[in-house]
């Protein structure tokens, strides 16, 4: 019995994809990992549209660890998610613990405590700049999402957006960040006013 | 005084966000976080870059939610139209019965095999150079083309296609030290692309002293290396011509 050569496991081609730009990938690791995430968040106090939600959120923090090439392939794929989604849903019900001090007793896992990253979340410029960001329009709006999030280099943000070349967009950029930092100053402002 | 003033670096816009974006090296990173612990107005502005980062990045954290969303809802919606899942299903089992008649003519002469697990570890588009892990494949294959042997560099021809692959060993000692990982069965390989085709370097934790190299397998996008009585199977991103 003869048979042709296959030799990517799953992980392999999905990341590959993720690397070449095919986000929508995302969405077959959604349908791959949705039993075990509901199961998890069902039996810690969730519905099912939690586990969808955290699953949402895995899947978003994976991308950008593959964007950003920090992403190290140490478990498979499946584990990884599954991890991700857990650490998040334990926060939120932390969080949610915090805020609702009696429903503490029943929980199954001591939760961690907010990532400095949710922190900062939750920190009221932080919150402003995302106020600041739904004012600021385009191609400022694309330009800061692309280098600041995407991480993509001058060159990759030229070729994308049609600017002349790297050097313009870093003028851009520039403009662009001054233009943010005025709207949050003014974001900022209205808010103490109140 | 003079000194004073170059070491006040987050004065500098441009070195401030190089800083929170994780954009300088090691020993500058050691030498502003120690300048941060003595200036708090170098501290107050990387907290304000920090969270402007942290504002635009949770910004594209939810629209790339929203986007996933659509995507799962229109997966969702596909997945009830049965007749266009059984056109697809049937599209796709012609397709692959093409490949399989194709590849089996063409390209090999071989045993079953069982699954192999090849490992992207990351890439550095950079160097044009790419680490992988390779898994011990369990069968014995038969490359159908000729490999022909010019010390550690092989000669592989399939049809009027030439590639040339060198091999080579190291210890994993030379690796630097984020790039170690345990396990007997991963070998540890970079991938560089040069004048001549690929050159391979496998990193074990013996001595690299007597090894035998050899291709067992090429298809058009990976490769099985026999090495040290075992062999081992890579995927090539992007194929054999493409950029890694």
């Amino acid at each position: 019995m003869q048979t042709p050569l296959f030799f990517l496991n799953d992980d392999s081609k999905l990341l590959d994809a993720l690397r070449n730009g095919n986000d929508q990938v995302l969405a077959e690791l959604f349908q791959k990992n949705r039993r075990p995430i509901i199961s998890l968040v069902l039996r810690n106090q969730g519905t099912e549209d939690d586990a969808e939600d955290i699953l949402q959120e895995a899947l978003v923090v994976l991308w950008e660890k593959i964007r950003s090439g920090s992403f190290e392939y140490q478990a498979k794929l499946s584990t990884y998610i599954y991890a991700t989604a857990k650490n998040i849903w334990f926060r939120r019900l932390a969080r949610r613990r915090r805020e609702l001090p009696a429903a503490n007793e029943a929980f199954e896992v001591a939760a961690e405590d907010a990532t400095p990253q949710e922190e900062l979340e939750e920190n009221e410029r932080v919150t402003a700049v995302q106020h600041a960001m739904e004012q600021i329009g385009n191609p400022c709006r694309d330009i800061l999402l692309l280098y600041y999030w995407e991480e993509q280099s001058m060159e990759e943000i030229a070729l994308k957006l049609g600017f002349a070349n790297a050097d313009t967009v870093k003028s851009k950029k520039y403009q662009c960040k001054k233009i943010l930092e005025r709207l949050v100053k003014k974001v900022l402002g209205g808010n103490n006013e109140q | 005084m003079k000194e004073k003033n170059s070491q006040h670096w987050a004065s500098d816009p441009e070195k401030v966000e190089a800083f929170v974006l994780h954009r300088i090296d090691e020993s500058e990173r050691v030498f502003c976080t120690t300048h941060l612990n003595q200036c708090e107005e170098c501290r107050r502005a990387v907290q304000e870059e920090r969270e402007l980062v942290a504002g635009i990045r949770y910004v594209g954290r939810k629209e790339m939610k929203l986007r996933l969303k659509q995507w799962i809802q229109r997966g969702q919606g596909k997945r009830f139209d049965w007749i266009q899942a059984a056109s697809l299903a049937a599209a796709i089992i012609l397709m692959l019965g093409a490949v399989f008649t194709i590849r089996w003519f063409t390209d090999f002469n071989q045993s079953k095999t069982r699954s192999h697990e090849i490992v992207l570890k990351s890439d550095d588009s950079s160097q044009r150079s790419l680490w992988i892990i390779g898994k011990v494949v369990e069968q014995k294959r038969v490359f159908r083309g000729t490999v022909s042997e010019n010390s550690s560099s092989f000669i592989i021809k399939q049809g009027n296609v030439t590639r040339t692959v060198s091999i080579r060993s190291a210890l994993t000692a030379e690796l630097p030290l984020s790039m170690r990982t345990s396990g007997e069965s991963n070998l540890q390989t970079l991938f560089e692309r040069n004048q001549d085709g690929l050159q391979l370097t496998i990193y074990t934790s013996t001595t690299p002293n007597s090894v035998t190299t050899g291709i067992e397998a090429v298809t058009a996008d990976s490769l099985i290396v026999y090495f040290r009585g075992r062999q081992i199977a890579y995927y090539i991103p992007g194929g054999w011509a493409g950029k890694m």
